[in-house]
């Protein structure tokens, strides 16, 4: 962790993303719970971060605010030079378009659209044409091109990851947050998703952070943030 | 097993709502026709008591000279006529009106006074309160009966019943109405049936309790004839619910399969879960048949009291719904929500444990009909197709109900193919249009074929009945007007035996809901037949081509032909020659009789120029607009009529009439073909909202990957007016075939061989699918509004 905290002040142009005093509680009065205690953040731009930490450190949470998808109670977030503090839903959603890319453990795509449709999926909702090129170039990488005519039913766990790390590629965000990527895997197809993880931050420079409880899945980052208890350890 | 029932209750209650709002409408429909049922019988045995209050002996089956006779002969009594001469009240000559009769003898008189005294002199007449405020008949006022005058004397507090006219003379004014007069019964006061008996002869003596029982009897059939049609409607209903809830239980059970399999691996056996489903099904449905039973009492009340306010030409007696009639709707309510959970339960518990409590089972909702499924509707819509052409070829009704039956089961089995096919056409419109939301809708709204289906289905039911009535009505409507427009060419007429003024057809032309407006030359002749001679008659000629006339039946005027009106025809003894003099010309006229044609012989502008070369105006025909008001144009052309010491006539406000009840009709079958449409709509709310439930995680990620609230709402929206609107649409073409097979196999016959073709209306068609797909807008409001409050985050959350 000591490395990214020298980087800040620095060199702010190479922060993908970073938090500051973060705080998130759920609930009020008695039954409050609070996720997030205060928590400071960067996060270099072409790294692979790993968040780690066990269930119920609140790991998600902190992924969900960097996101966007979760509004802290208080701090500052700031992804791709955009502060989200203060920003209402539909700013929010259209920044998740342009900036951030998602895998999720499971339920990671849409059951009724292909491989294919899954994958240019967010372009289609920003409404910005496909690039061709780096759409071959992404699922050439991933190998998964034969597959794209295929609905996630089709389709094994590791395909359905494949694809889903496509979908958060190829609109080039900022940074990719994967929570749990590998959760659902066994362990040669998870060795395989976080290698293409890993690629994908060194060949196609992409930012990646990951939140895990899996210790040898965060091996393969380059950073490991671990929370405990809403703070960074 | 009971404490998951009651806990699997309370804790999908909500869930449940449109089940339980299917059968509340369904048991409350049967309570309200009940309830109204029986107020009107009560009304109509109350106004039959009212009209023979005085009597102790009623007799029937007497003419006008017998009646006569027989009042000589008997103390207290009084004759019950009917009449329906040509009533003019200051120049406006009025439609069906009814002539009665008002008892001499005090205790015989029904009617209560409201204003002025009884008749009592053969020129005096007493007005139904109704219809003198209806006609602006006051008291003191002039009326003409058959061209004799009657001073108004006095009103009489609105009646009804078989008794009740707008018109009350005495017997011996009602015996000047000569031919027109019928009598009703004879009613005797103060006297027995065997005393009465030796002096009317031949005609039919009975006690007056005997009497209205009879007439009782009578009247309550048609009553009970009425709610049974009533009652169709309301097994509609409950059909559809069946339906709705049937796909309530499906979505439902499927959602709780991990539940089910929970309880399996704790020990509880198939028979135990299927058990507490089916008990948990019987208990919504006597809550909601409970719920339902009781807002249809109220209801019922409600609406009775609103009905002796607003719709006082409604008997409206006190209602009595007997215990069998509530039980009866209960019953069916519980009876139907039992019924409609067996298949679902049966499917849902039939999973077993292990398959349920795999993690990705539950995620796997597509389902494909079956085979068997497909083939069996194949071979039902055929075989209906085949009954159907059967009663068209053959008029036969009930192999008609039947083959449609059949046809429509077929059609609903077939549901899971068509209706998805049709969503994914109607789709490439809204995905072109509307972009991502538009495509996600689509595939969203076909991703479950049979869940898709079942929803549609009930909303089809209601979509097909509605389009089969509306255009059933509209082609009836056209068959009609043909019919009218030989009968009634003439929309407006104003003849008079004078000159009318050289603007006369301008004037009429200026009332407002007059088209067009055609002045008539004409002239006062004699007409000589064979053996009869009458009086001065207007004979009018209509100018060369004239829209006004509708129909054909004036468009081409032969030659040397009177067309004579109907009520003149009499005069004429059925002759078919005629000799017009006027002025010393004469002409030989063929005798055509024609209806529609009040004030005077029709002559072609030949044959007038041949009686009178120098013809002046005596008359206007005018053509009224299509939504012109009858009684406006109506009392407008007496105005002038009578300030040119003319008459008015014409059949506006006749054909107003009809196409009024044509309208009524559809409009009554309408509102009560909507509680099904309302129970359709409240599924396809539930359908959605648990499909919401359903993809709350998939929604997360869409959220997270971009897609905006507005867009998530605009998805659902567009989804469910996928639905509603290709739904109704097949409904539309379903119903439109039915509705031309219903009129081949009924009307053809009873319109003779005049050929009748299928009228679709296409606003009110179009108007059906815009309705559905507006309510299926409303449908998505609720589970939007649920579905874009879930934030990404804690949708993700959501296991």
């Amino acid at each position: 962790m000591t490395t990214t905290q020298q980087q800040t002040g620095s060199q702010q142009t190479a922060l993908a993303a970073s938090a500051r005093d973060l705080v998130r509680t759920y609930g009020s009065g008695e039954t409050a719970v609070t996720a997030l205690a205060g928590v400071d953040l960067d996060v270099a731009a072409g790294r692979f971060t790993a968040i780690m930490g066990p269930s119920g450190s609140g790991k998600s949470t902190l992924m969900h605010c960097l996101a966007g998808l979760d509004t802290p109670t208080s701090g500052s977030v700031v992804v791709g030079g955009v502060e989200l503090a203060g920003l209402d839903d539909t700013r929010l959603t259209l920044f998740r378009r342009e900036h951030v890319g998602f895998v999720f453990q499971s339920f990671n795509l849409l059951p009724m659209l292909t491989a294919g449709q899954n994958i240019v999926l967010p372009l289609e909702l920003a409404g910005t044409p496909v690039d061709r090129v780096w759409l071959d170039d992404v699922v050439g990488v991933l190998g998964i091109e034969d597959r794209m005519g295929h609905r996630p039913s089709e389709l094994s766990g590791g395909q359905q990851q494949r694809v889903a790390v496509a979908r958060a590629l190829i609109s080039r965000p900022d940074i990719v947050f994967a929570d749990e990527p590998t959760g659902n895997l066994d362990s040669a197809t998870s060795l395989e998703v976080l290698a293409f993880l890993r690629r994908s931050v060194r060949e196609l420079g992409q930012s990646v952070v990951m939140v895990t409880h899996d210790a040898d899945a965060a091996a393969h980052a380059d950073e490991v943030v671990v929370i405990e208890d809403g703070r960074v350890a | 097993m009971r404490t998951v029932l009651m806990a699997s209750v309370r804790r999908y209650a909500r869930r449940y709502v449109a089940a339980v709002l299917a059968v509340v409408l369904g048991s409350a429909f049967v309570v309200v026709t009940a309830t109204i049922a029986s107020a009107t019988k009560a009304g109509m045995l109350n106004d039959l008591a009212t009209a023979y209050r005085g009597a102790d002996v009623v007799v029937t089956g007497l003419d006008p000279a017998s009646a006569d006779r027989a009042l000589a002969r008997i103390g207290t009594a009084s004759v019950n006529a009917s009449a329906y001469p040509a009533v003019v009240v200051g120049g406006a000559h009025l439609d069906d009106v009814a002539v009665g009769s008002v008892a001499s003898h005090q205790s015989l008189r029904w009617q209560h006074l409201s204003t002025g005294r009884y008749p009592r002199a053969s020129d005096e007449a007493l007005v139904d309160a109704g219809a003198a405020r209806q006609n602006g008949i006051r008291l003191g006022e002039r009326l003409s009966l058959d061209g004799r005058d009657y001073r108004v004397v006095g009103t009489s507090r609105h009646a009804n019943g078989h008794l009740a006219a707008a018109v009350y003379l005495t017997w011996p004014a009602m015996q000047r109405l000569r031919d027109q007069v019928s009598v009703t019964d004879l009613v005797v006061g103060g006297s027995d049936a065997g005393r009465v008996r030796g002096v009317v002869g031949s005609a039919t003596v009975e006690p007056v309790d005997a009497y209205l029982a009879a007439q009782a009897k009578r009247m309550t059939r048609n009553v009970d004839v009425v709610a049974t049609m009533l009652l169709l409607f309301g097994a509609v209903a409950f059909f559809v619910s069946i339906l709705v809830i049937a796909n309530t239980f499906t979505v439902l059970l499927a959602q709780r399969q991990r539940d089910f399999a929970l309880l399996r691996c704790v020990g509880a056996t198939r028979r135990q879960v299927m058990r507490s489903v089916r008990l948990e099904a019987l208990t919504i449905g006597i809550g909601a048949a409970t719920l339902g039973t009781v807002l249809g009492v109220l209801v019922g009340r409600l609406l009775l009291v609103l009905a002796g306010h607003v719709l006082t030409a409604l008997p409206v007696g006190r209602a009595h719904v007997g215990w069998g009639w509530l039980l009866a709707a209960w019953l069916t309510g519980v009876l139907v929500t039992a019924v409609a959970s067996v298949l679902p339960a049966r499917r849902a518990t039939r999973v077993d444990p292990l398959t349920a409590l795999r993690p990705l089972g539950a995620v796997d909702v597509r389902s494909r009909a079956g085979a068997a499924r497909l083939a069996l509707g194949m071979v039902l819509i055929l075989a209906g197709a085949a009954m159907l052409a059967l009663a068209m070829l053959g008029h036969l009704p009930l192999v008609m109900v039947g083959g449609g039956a059949i046809s429509f089961l077929g059609l609903l089995l077939l549901g899971p193919v068509i209706v998805p096919a049709c969503i994914r056409a109607a789709g490439l419109l809204t995905g072109r249009l509307l972009g991502v939301p538009g495509r996600l809708a689509t595939a969203n709204a076909v991703r479950n074929p049979r869940r898709t289906a079942a929803t549609a289905a009930s909303l089809l039911v209601g979509t097909t009945l509605v389009t089969g009535m509306v255009v059933g009505m509209a082609t009836i409507r056209a068959a009609v007007d043909t019919a009218m427009d030989a009968d009634h060419p003439v929309d407006v007429s104003v003849v008079g035996t004078r000159a009318l003024p050289a603007d006369a057809a301008r004037r009429v032309a200026a009332i407002h809901g007059v088209r067009e407006a055609v002045a008539l030359r004409g002239v006062t002749a004699t007409s000589d037949t064979r053996g009869a001679r009458l009086g001065p008659t207007t004979v009018v000629a209509l100018p060369a081509a004239s829209d006004v006339p509708r129909g054909s039946a004036l468009s081409h005027l032969a030659p040397r032909t009177a067309y004579v009106p109907w009520s003149l025809m009499n005069d004429f003894a059925q002759q078919d020659r005629l000799t017009l003099t006027a002025a010393g010309r004469s002409v030989r006229l063929h005798v055509v009789g024609l209806g529609g044609i009040d004030g005077g012989i029709v002559v072609s502008q030949a044959t007038l120029r041949q009686l009178a070369p120098q013809a002046g105006v005596r008359g206007v025909w005018a053509r009224a607009g299509d939504h012109a008001d009858a009684d406006t144009v109506g009392t407008r052309a007496a105005d002038l009529a009578r300030a040119w010491h003319a008459q008015a006539a014409g059949g506006l406000k006749q054909r107003a009439y009809v196409h009024l009840q044509l309208d009524v009709m559809v409009y009554a079958v309408l509102a009560l073909l909507s509680v099904s449409l309302l129970i359709a709509l409240f599924g396809i709310a539930n359908t959605l909202g648990l499909s919401v439930l359903e993809r709350t995680h998939e929604h997360a990620l869409l959220r997270a990957l971009g897609l905006t609230r507005a867009q998530l709402r605009a998805t659902l929206a567009v989804e469910a007016v996928l639905l509603a609107a290709v739904t109704s649409l097949i409904g539309v073409v379903v119903g439109s075939v039915y509705a031309l097979v219903g009129v081949r196999t009924l009307l053809d016959r009873a319109l003779g061989d005049e050929a009748i073709h299928l009228t679709l209306p296409w606003g009110q068609l179009a108007l059906v699918v815009a309705i559905a797909a507006l309510a299926g807008l409303a449908a998505c409001v609720l589970p939007a509004r649920r579905a874009v409050r879930v934030s990404p985050a804690a949708g993700l959350a959501v296991e």
